[in-house]
């Protein structure tokens, strides 16, 4: 400890210390000095300059490439400035910003507790825009005066990132959300069209029937199908839901890229409609990718949205979104879409595959669609590109290993004749389903209904002499699977004659059970058109086990 | 920072003793003009001793040498410490004691 009030004789003799220390520093100034005493010993001047310089940089490398901002201010006005905080600020040389003061490009995001540390300033750059900035402050002593430092570092990227995922998060409820809802719209939906479409063709057949009552019968048959058209836009809603929706990521298999493209379409018509005409440049040809079918959709849903928000809202006569598909020459599918909106500049273009990078207002773009579309594509194996040029609007293309069409994605459009009048079973939960769908296929075929799986086993053990059976696949005491499982061991022959009917939102059980039969699959809401095309092609396939009956 | 009493002698010796950094220019310089020193009119009666502070470093710790050059006069008492080159004569010689010497 060093007494802080020295006894006489040693107060003389830190005096006369001191007096030595300063006669030392005049001489060291003076320049007639060669040595000075060190801890370790004498030590040349010369050698104790560049220790102290050595020291000094290392010190002031420390600070310089701390990925941290770090100034220095007194009294409101910069005194020093590391190496990141003038190149956050946009500055060459620190002269420019230090002895101004710290308000030209600091600002508090509200009024500030001074003893809070750390706290978030915005920090204005030269080139307008704005950095998040948390800050520390802590008093020294910077040369020889009282100072504040203060540690930064830039927020920004975190803030943002922060409140995507806030944002991916709702994302993800909404997606769940609307599959629910889909799987529920299903089933009522189905018997409202089934009901929809029988009731049209009884009034249809009455008026043949009833010439005499044209007119009441010809409001009442276009006001059904007004209803039957406007259910039937429900079924592509749900149908484009339950797509987009899909919980499944790694599901593979064939996607029928006309029917994608179409669902997309459809989806993004909200969006397009009071922007664009949608001008479809695809034909019926099929075209077949091997991939992930609701991610791909999402890419394109993602393109078209895009595509419309470059467009001005208003002058739907004057722009067009294209949006095209076609067989390369080098074997791959090409999707493009191509719209007549503002374009893009060559910086922007630059940084479109960007995470987070967006020219959306604030609240409209997360600026991840295209960094996340870029990523679904070459998952699959493919390309996507951009041109565009300001003024001239922009066209986004998709190219994706094309496969051969499958049997099983091209079958249903196969035209059949009605044929014979077969023996049918419907096995259905859901009895209002059953029964409208009863009333829609009795014109063509005898029905039998049964609304559970073990009501229709115990009944095909006794009777197997359908030429069809329409099987439900969820049914709470057995389901469609169990009871075909149970039918291919007793009578294989009939387990051959199953249709199966999904209100999708699968299992993974149920996922890998339709995988593995070869059975026909109709997705509901039912179509009556390509039920019927189903069914009769089932009959012509097998012998006839009704007739022997 | 003591000094060592020596036997007086009469005529009263002058006796010095200089701290220096090896060769080191100022060093150098201060042996030099020192030796002119001896030429002048203080000859004889000057006694005087080189300490090299990097042969003997616990030397000058122990005597308290802050920075070299420095020219010690031990005697006659009081002590008297002198910093630098040595190259202001008459400042060198007014610090020793000698107030009319001029050259």
């Amino acid at each position: 400890m060093i007494p802080l009030t020295p006894v006489d004789g040693e107060l003389a003799q830190v005096k006369q210390q001191l007096v030595d220390t300063q006669a030392a520093f005049d001489a060291l100034a003076s320049g007639q000095v060669d040595s000075i005493a060190w801890p370790t010993g004498p030590m040349l001047v010369r050698q104790a300059q560049e220790a102290l310089l050595r020291s000094e940089q290392k010190f002031r490398s420390l600070i310089e490439h701390l990925p941290n901002l770090v100034w220095v201010h007194r009294h409101g006005r910069l005194v020093y400035a590391n190496p990141n905080t003038l190149r956050s600020v946009g500055c060459e040389d620190a002269a420019e910003l230090v002895g101004r003061e710290l308000t030209d490009w600091l600002a508090s995001v509200s009024a500030r507790d001074a003893r809070l540390n750390p706290y978030e300033v915005q920090l204005r750059q030269r080139s307008g825009s704005v950095l998040a900035i948390e800050a520390t402050d802590q008093a020294i002593v910077y040369d020889g005066d009282l100072a504040t430092l203060t540690v930064g570092q830039d927020i920004t990227e975190r803030k943002r990132l922060e409140a995507h995922v806030l944002i991916a998060d709702r994302m993800a409820s909404i997606g769940m959300l609307a599959a629910g809802v889909a799987h529920e719209i299903n089933n009522p939906l189905a018997f409202v069209i089934a009901n929809l479409e029988f009731v049209s063709s009884r009034v249809g057949r009455w008026a043949k029937e009833h010439p005499e009552q044209t007119d009441p019968l010809t409001d009442t048959s276009s006001a059904l199908s007004d209803a039957l058209q406007g259910a039937e836009r429900v079924r592509l809603i749900v149908r484009d839901l339950k797509e987009f929706s899909s919980p499944n990521d790694s599901q593979r298999g064939p996607v029928n890229v006309i029917h994608m493209l179409d669902a997309a379409a459809n989806m993004a018509a909200h969006e397009i409609r009071y922007r664009a005409r949608l001008v479809k440049d695809y034909g019926t040809e099929p075209l077949t990718v091997d991939g992930n079918e609701a991610r791909l959709f999402q890419v394109i849903l993602n393109l078209l949205v895009n595509a419309a928000h470059a467009i001005p809202e208003g002058d739907t006569e004057a722009n067009v979104i294209r949006l095209s598909a076609c067989q390369d020459p080098d074997g791959r599918v090409r999707i493009e879409v191509t719209d007549s909106g503002k374009g893009m500049t060559r910086e922007v273009q630059a940084r479109l595959f960007t995470p987070f990078f967006t020219t959306k207002p604030k609240g409209f773009g997360t600026g991840l669609g295209l960094s996340i579309s870029q990523k679904i594509v070459a998952s699959h194996g493919g390309d996507i590109e951009a041109e565009s040029a300001p003024g001239k609007g922009s066209t986004f293309r998709v190219l994706l290993p094309s496969l051969a069409p499958s049997r099983r994605v091209a079958g249903t459009s196969r035209k059949v004749g009605s044929g014979r009048r077969g023996r049918v079973l419907i096995i259905d939960d859901e009895k209002m389903l059953g029964t409208s769908l009863k009333r829609l296929l009795s014109s063509e075929h005898d029905i039998e209904l049964d609304t559970s799986a073990k009501a229709a086993l115990s009944r095909l053990a006794t009777d197997d002499a359908f030429d069809v059976v329409l099987c439900d696949m969820m049914m709470p005491d057995m389901t469609g699977a169990q009871l075909f499982e149970a039918i291919s061991v007793s009578n294989p022959a009939l387990a051959r004659r199953f249709v199966f009917l999904t209100g999708g939102a699968f299992t993974p059980e149920t996922q890998a059970f339709l995988e593995s039969i070869t059975n026909p699959v109709v997705g509901k809401p039912i179509e009556v058109e390509q039920l019927l095309t189903i069914i009769a092609g089932v009959i012509a396939r097998s012998p006839s086990p009704a007739a022997s009956h | 920072m003591k000094s060592t009493p020596k036997d007086t002698v009469d005529p009263p010796m002058l006796k010095l003793r200089l701290y220096v950094a090896g060769s080191s220019p100022n060093s150098a310089m201060a042996v030099a003009n020192l030796k002119k020193l001896r030429q002048g009119p203080l000859g004889e009666r000057l006694e005087l001793q080189v300490v090299d502070v990097f042969k003997e470093p616990e030397r000058a710790l122990t005597e308290g040498v802050l920075v070299t050059p420095m020219l010690v006069k031990l005697d006659p008492l009081p002590e008297c410490r002198i910093l630098g080159n040595l190259s202001n004569t008459e400042a060198v010689l007014r610090a020793l004691g000698f107030w009319e010497y001029s050259p």
